[in-house]
């Protein structure tokens, strides 16, 4: 337990251009500014805790040693696929190198590895690449920093090419690199898990974001079953769509507290 | 111009192993998320032993012109000052205090 406490206070005047903590009202105005706590930096892969079993990691480890270290994760958009790397990927791996969605690399410490003997530590250095449609597969994949005991994981594995995907197998198996890969349809590789979203795990998963909020109204198991029939299992969706509904609802709580001042 | 203080309470400095003190905004919505660090201070433990904590401690800045703080429905931009407790055993304190830059505009 964390015992200390900070605080802050603005000393400064608030006008034009410079900090204000009034909206053209109060101070308790600022105060109720509550984040939507369905926004990406509460949803985002790796933000929300694996709903499920304590032991399921214990399982994937096992499968994936089992698969020798080449093994997809497959389903549907929105099905968790991402955040199952999150979790599982540490287990196996120790990122030295990762690039986003958007294309920046936004982590590296290649260099540090350059003197290090790959085999003499336990997890693989492992490099991360998510692929999107407006990405050039062919051009990010780091070969010259892929050799063996290293792995390399790909979400969106989808994205490429059939000629790409083949090229990746042939590659990564000659250089005796590891490659874990997210996809939504079978793929050549030995299947690690296939995920779909339960409408309990989906409610947990709510549950999980608005705890401890009182502004807004809980979703019924099922509500959610049906959100998630509605968008064939994908639980992104359903967050988008509940971001949605929370806006709503702001703006008539802000509509109403208007109409009665 | 932004002037502002702080008092860090309950905390031994020799508990401490950094704080960092900063102007920041970020963006928050349903799309990708942005930030920005206008000014930043970090002080050390020998520093932070050197003075007295629970004294409050006085910092200024100016402003820059842009990004206003925004209010929108898709996407906010919002302003705050972050101090952030960096503790000897690993743990982390944060705490943020918010405040508009300029006349805020909002999503209609």
């Amino acid at each position: 337990m964390i015992a200390g406490s900070v605080s802050m206070k603005h000393l400064s005047p608030p006008g034009p251009f410079s900090p204000s903590t009034e909206r053209g009202g109060t101070n308790a105005d600022l105060s109720r500014h509550v984040p939507n706590p369905f926004s990406t930096r509460f949803v985002t892969p790796g933000q929300v805790a694996w709903v499920g079993d304590e032991n399921y990691f214990d399982q994937l480890v096992a499968r994936w040693k089992a698969l020798k270290g080449r093994a997809s994760i497959i389903g549907v958009h929105g099905s968790g696929k991402s955040t199952l790397l999150e979790y599982f990927v540490p287990l196996i791996g120790n990122v030295i190198w990762r690039r986003d969605a958007e294309g920046c690399v936004v982590f590296d410490t290649l260099s540090d590895y350059a003197s290090i003997e790959d085999s003499a530590t336990e997890r693989l250095p492992t490099l991360w690449l998510q692929l999107r449609r407006t990405a050039l597969p062919s051009m990010v994949i780091p070969w010259k920093e892929l050799h063996r005991g290293r792995l390399l994981v790909i979400d969106g594995y989808e994205q490429l090419s059939r000629w790409q995907q083949a090229s990746v197998l042939v590659r990564t198996k000659l250089r005796s690199v590891s490659l874990l890969v997210t996809s939504h349809r079978r793929t050549w590789l030995g299947t690690l898990c296939k995920l779909s979203i339960s409408s309990s795990t989906a409610r947990q998963v709510v549950s999980q974001l608005t705890a401890g909020r009182d502004d807004f109204a809980e979703s019924s198991e099922e509500e959610i079953r049906g959100r998630l029939l509605a968008h064939g299992g994908n639980m992104r969706d359903v967050l988008m769509e509940l971001y949605d509904q929370y806006e709503d609802q702001r703006k008539k709580m802000t509509g109403e507290v208007k109409s009665n001042s | 111009m932004l002037e502002f203080e702080y008092v860090v309470n309950h905390v031994e400095p020799q508990s401490v192993e950094k704080l960092e003190v900063s102007v920041m905004w970020y963006t928050e919505g349903k799309g990708s998320e942005d930030i920005g660090i206008h000014m930043f201070q970090q002080v050390g433990r020998e520093a932070l032993i050197a003075i007295s904590l629970d004294q409050p401690r006085r910092l200024s800045c100016s402003l820059p012109a842009s990004p206003l703080s925004f209010e929108g429905r898709l996407l906010r931009i919002r302003w705050c000052v972050r101090l952030r407790l960096f503790l000897a055993d690993g743990r982390e304190l944060t705490t943020d205090k918010p405040f508009y830059l300029g006349h805020l505009t909002r999503d209609l």
